[in-house]
């Protein structure tokens, strides 16, 4: 008995050894890039990019790497290791954290003009140092836009979106009262769902960078807008409750969702607010579900003075470390020039292409292609500061409790000043 | 050079070489791979708590800056803050709520459940799998389906309804009821893991005791609290041990129910929570390795005196 | 006759209590069944239905029609594989000596192992990061098993296991002049068969269905185990797929089942000892 078990675990150990393969490493530069996916699709046709991009460099070779969850709290991680990717995915709101930081490379300084001018500017701006430089490029983005079920408003006998915020709760209450379903659904919370109508009334843009900063939530526009946005869950469904009667404005979990999209996909309700990614999730779950047909996109409504929208981008990021910054560039210049957009964003249709000309391309989705057809004075990116994620999350926190009643708007306003000097007070 | 050797001699004198020996190469395998993995851990935890980083840049030593957070944030929340600002004092108190919930509970559980399936009754191997299969499954995919579940809506309210008509919470979004969902999950998931612990050790109490105590008149419930309890003691201290360490640390339920931030009122932030929140959202690895070094201590404080108490080995 | 009725309410009673839990234990798993075979759309709706309807094969479709799926089953078995051997071996010779053999630094060095059970996961993240990374053996199923090849916790249950011997069963042996390892693999070993299908059995579930180790050490795709794979496959930025994971989750419990229900005969079969005779 134990001489097999001394053979077994002889097998073993030298199984084990003979596995750690080391790295080929040829004359070929080597580089690293790491992203999270939207799917075996999505790394499919990255994987045909590298294919492609390494026949045209020979002297460079990529490795791709997937983490799936957790993606920056890895790539933190890796570079407190000493062992960060050469070239990786940043979301907006991390960004600011790794420019400050100095964990990204300034890509103005290797990059052509020309091909930086291609971008939407707007997109461009959240990644600017303090310096100016730039510190990288977004590999694609989304919006915020209005989808409105055809269905529902028919038999409210509404034939068209609503224009103005005002309209968006006045519609909500008439299709409730006509059809029974609430006409909109919102998240418990989402500090970013609300800027919309902060900037579109006049409020200022946010930007939290030191303690004092939580002045903004002084400022009246923004005291009414977010009383308003409160009061829609707040009267709309809690008080509607407490009355017995259908509420008109709801969250997901309400009505037996995940989120809203999946509200709006099984037409629980009228109206909802999100962004891009809603059109491949409709197109892929509720194939039943027609655009143009049963349901349609409108911009976001307007304020009394402008009409705006947030912008969700990524961009692929230089590691400031890395030791082959030409060939990284040149790889991200390969993925986010005409061709790799076309091939990874246009025809996957997950999201809009960041750079400009795509308008009327043949494969762009016509969903996605009306989404950019809008015309809106304010385009901001989602981004509130350097600690931005930490901000969003503790704010949409304390606007989840003022809209279930659990604390007044007084309240909520009050703290997420006091959050601001928190998280900036050190 | 020489005391050295006479140290040696009498160190391999005193134990009882072949026992020592042999002692030793047992160990070796499991000791160098939790040493290597797990030290190498611990003592960095150690030097980082003193640090202020941001993982990119280098280290800033900071003395106990990082204890003095800790120890301000648990003042705020005994003198009653607001629990959105004392993170880390909401998510020590709710996890020893949770522990206090799910150790003695899930002990108990296996332990009864254990002893009953253990008879020679039909169906054993049934009650046996029922009981195993919580723990066959993802974590992931238990706290998803217990979300369904637990909807103000949902079947557990559903069910409750035949004992309790009227008694239907919003478990998930209501401050006092989160936690007890929480513990209930976790106690389904992990007690059939201690049940399987328990019937291990019953095989290894001899037949005859039973036999012994039944010929004595003893009954089914007093053979089990003098015979079986006892023998079962060393089992028994493994399922607290290993319960306590458990609950202590719990995240991926906290992560998946009630969300990063913990939930309406904060009721669902444990420590773990806190802990990563630190690290990863307010980027203050220095803190959390402080803060888990506190959890640390606590937990190695209780388990110790635990063991202490009831856990004697070699009779 | 009293006796009779005594015994009768004391069946009942077992009875009641198992088969109530039984239900409760496995009411969410029946649920996951019936699940996996609706559509999303159906499976989300309260209130929640019972009966597939339609019953579609869909999920199950969409789990085959992943090219990787195969290879991440034969991930997680080979993953399991070794770290179920590897914990078997070295955690029941570690409880056997902490429990019954004297060597000084015994009690100490359990403790300090029993210890490490209890330092909060992020902690080690960014060291055995570096660790791993340093040997080469990221992205390596290999390396990765050899994070957990010696759980502490299996230690702990194998000690706790062999301390529940009477000692003079281990007294006789070394009378008659056996080595302490001898010892272990010639009388231990064996006697140790119900714990160690115990510790078979929980290092199986831990590595069948582990999720964090391999979500940070494994990079590419080909190299997921299955709940990676499953997450990665189904999981989006803004919503999930649930009912393909469901399905994916059922297939992944079937091994397990097996696996029990084999050792389970083992278990209860495990040599039962006579007190002291031999």
């Amino acid at each position: 008995m134990p001489k097999k078990l001394l053979v077994l675990t002889f097998m073993l150990l030298s199984t084990l050894i003979l596995s750690i393969s080391p790295y080929v490493s040829a004359q070929r530069i080597f580089i690293r890039f790491a992203g999270w996916s939207a799917g075996p699709t999505e790394v499919k046709n990255y994987k045909i990019m590298i294919e492609k991009f390494m026949e045209k460099n020979p002297d460079i070779a990529v490795k791709y790497e997937v983490i799936t969850q957790m993606f920056h709290e890895n790539i933190l991680a890796s570079f407190g290791a000493g062992v960060a990717p050469d070239v990786f995915y940043v979301d907006s709101s991390w960004a600011p954290i790794f420019i400050e930081k100095g964990a990204l490379y300034p890509v103005s300084e290797i990059a052509s003009s020309e091909f930086i001018e291609q971008f939407y500017e707007f997109l461009l701006e959240p990644f600017k140092g303090k310096d100016g430089k730039l510190y990288g490029l977004p590999k694609d983005w989304s919006m915020l836009a209005l989808f409105w079920n055809k269905n529902l408003f028919a038999r409210a006998g509404l034939s068209r979106p609503p224009d103005t915020w005002e309209e968006l709760e006045e519609f909500a209450k008439q299709i409730t009262e006509k059809t029974g379903k609430p006409g909109l659904a919102i998240y418990l919370g989402g500090f970013n769902r609300y800027m919309p109508v902060a900037l579109s009334n006049g409020a200022p843009k946010p930007w939290f960078e030191k303690p004092e900063d939580g002045v903004w939530f002084d400022n009246p526009k923004v005291r009414e807008t977010l009383e308003w946005y409160i009061n829609l869950y707040l009267k709309g469904k809690v008080k509607r409750e407490e009355e017995g009667l259908k509420p008109y404005v709801v969250s997901p979990a309400d009505v037996g969702a995940g989120w809203l999209g999946d509200a709006f996909g099984k037409q629980e309700v009228a109206m909802v607010i999100s962004g891009n990614w809603m059109i491949p999730f409709l197109a892929d779950q509720f194939p039943d579900f027609k655009f143009g047909k049963d349901w349609d996109i409108a911009p976001v409504p307007r304020g009394d003075v402008s009409r705006a929208t947030i912008a969700y981008t990524v961009i692929l990021g230089i590691n400031s470390r890395t030791e082959h910054p030409e060939a990284a560039w040149k790889f991200i210049e390969y993925l986010l020039g005409k061709e790799g957009q076309e091939f990874l964003v246009v025809k996957l249709g997950h999201t809009l292409p960041s750079i400009k000309g795509f308008e009327k391309h043949p494969d762009l989705w016509p969903q996605h292609a009306k989404t950019l057809s809008f015309k809106y004075d304010q385009m901001i990116v989602f981004l509130w500061g350097p600690k931005s994620g930490e901000l969003e999350s503790r704010f949409s926190d304390t606007m989840a409790a003022a809209m279930r009643g659990e604390i007044s708007i007084d309240e909520a306003l009050e703290t997420m000043k006091l959050i601001v000097a928190e998280v900036y007070g050190e | 050079m020489k005391k050295f050797f006479i140290f040696l001699h009498s160190y391999y004198d005193k134990a009882q070489t072949k026992e020592f020996i042999g002692g030793m190469l047992l160990i070796l395998g499991a000791a160098f791979f939790n040493l290597v993995f797990g030290y190498f851990s611990a003592i960095f935890a150690v030097y980082l708590s003193f640090m202020k980083w941001d993982y990119i840049g280098p280290m800033e030593f900071v003395g106990f800056k990082n204890y003095e957070i800790v120890l301000r944030d648990l003042y705020r929340g005994i003198i009653g803050a607001p629990y959105l600002l004392t993170p880390f004092f909401t998510g020590f108190k709710n996890i020893i709520i949770y522990t206090l919930m799910v150790v003695p509970a899930q002990t108990f559980l296996a332990l009864i459940l254990a002893a009953l399936a253990n008879q020679r009754i039909r169906g054993a191997q049934f009650y046996k799998l029922a009981y195993f299969l919580p723990g066959t499954t993802c974590p992931v995919i238990i706290s998803l389906i217990f979300i369904w579940l637990f909807m103000k809506k949902g079947f557990i309210n559903y069910m409750i309804q035949f004992f309790a008509p009227g008694f239907a919470p919003d478990w998930l979004n209501d401050r006092n009821y989160l936690l007890p969902a929480i513990a209930i999950v976790a106690i389904w998931g992990t007690s059939g893991h201690f049940t399987v612990s328990f019937l291990a050790a019953l095989q290894a109490i001899p037949r005859d005791l039973y036999e012994a105590a039944m010929l004595d008149g003893a009954g089914p419930i007093r053979r089990f609290i003098f015979i079986t309890i006892p023998l079962l003691r060393p089992m028994i201290v493994y399922v607290v041990v290993m319960g306590v360490i458990g609950a202590l640390q719990m995240f991926d339920l906290a992560w998946v129910m009630a969300g990063s931030s913990g939930g309406p009122g904060g009721s669902g932030y444990t420590i773990a929570l806190d802990i990563y929140n630190e690290a990863f959202t307010r980027l203050r690895p220095g803190v959390a390795a402080a803060k888990s070094l506190f959890l640390f201590t606590i937990i190695f404080i209780t388990t110790y005196l635990f063991q202490k108490r009831y856990g004697k080995v070699i009779r | 006759m009293k006796n009779d009725i005594v015994k009768l309410s004391w069946f009942i009673v077992t009875y009641i209590v198992l088969t109530g839990f039984a239900l409760v234990y496995l009411i969410p798993f029946i649920r996951s069944i019936t699940a996996s075979f609706m559509t999303w759309e159906q499976a989300s709706r309260f209130p929640p239905e019972f009966f597939p309807n339609p019953f579609t094969l869909e999920n199950y479709e969409k789990l085959f029609r992943l090219e990787l799926f195969p290879r991440w089953i034969l991930n997680s078995a080979l993953y399991t594989g070794i770290i179920v051997f590897g914990n078997v071996i070295l955690t029941s010779m570690a409880g056997y000596a902490f429990a019954r053999l004297r060597f000084p630094g015994r009690d100490a060095l359990f403790s300090v192992l029993l210890a490490l059970l209890m330092i909060p996961g992020f902690v080690t993240l960014v060291p055995n990061y570096i660790i791993i990374y340093k040997l080469g053996l990221v992205d390596n199923i290999l390396g990765l098993a050899l994070l957990s090849i010696a759980d502490v916790s299996s230690i702990f249950l194998m000690r706790q296991y062999y301390a529940s011997f009477p000692s003079d069963l281990f007294e006789a042996a070394r009378l008659d002049g056996c080595g302490p390892v001898k010892a272990f693999f010639y009388i231990a070993f064996p006697l140790g068969k119900p714990a160690i299908g115990a510790v078979a059995v929980y290092q199986f579930l831990g590595a069948w269905n582990a999720f964090l180790g391999p979500l940070v050490f494994l990079r590419t795709p080909e190299n997921f185990t299955l709940p990676v794979g499953l997450s990665f496959a189904f999981q989006r930025s803004m919503w999930v797929e649930y009912t393909p994971i469901i399905a994916g989750s059922v297939l992944a419990a079937m091994p397990t089942l097996i696996l029990f229900v084999t050792l389970n005969k083992y278990l209860i079969r495990g040599i039962v000892i006579t007190g002291g005779k031999g």
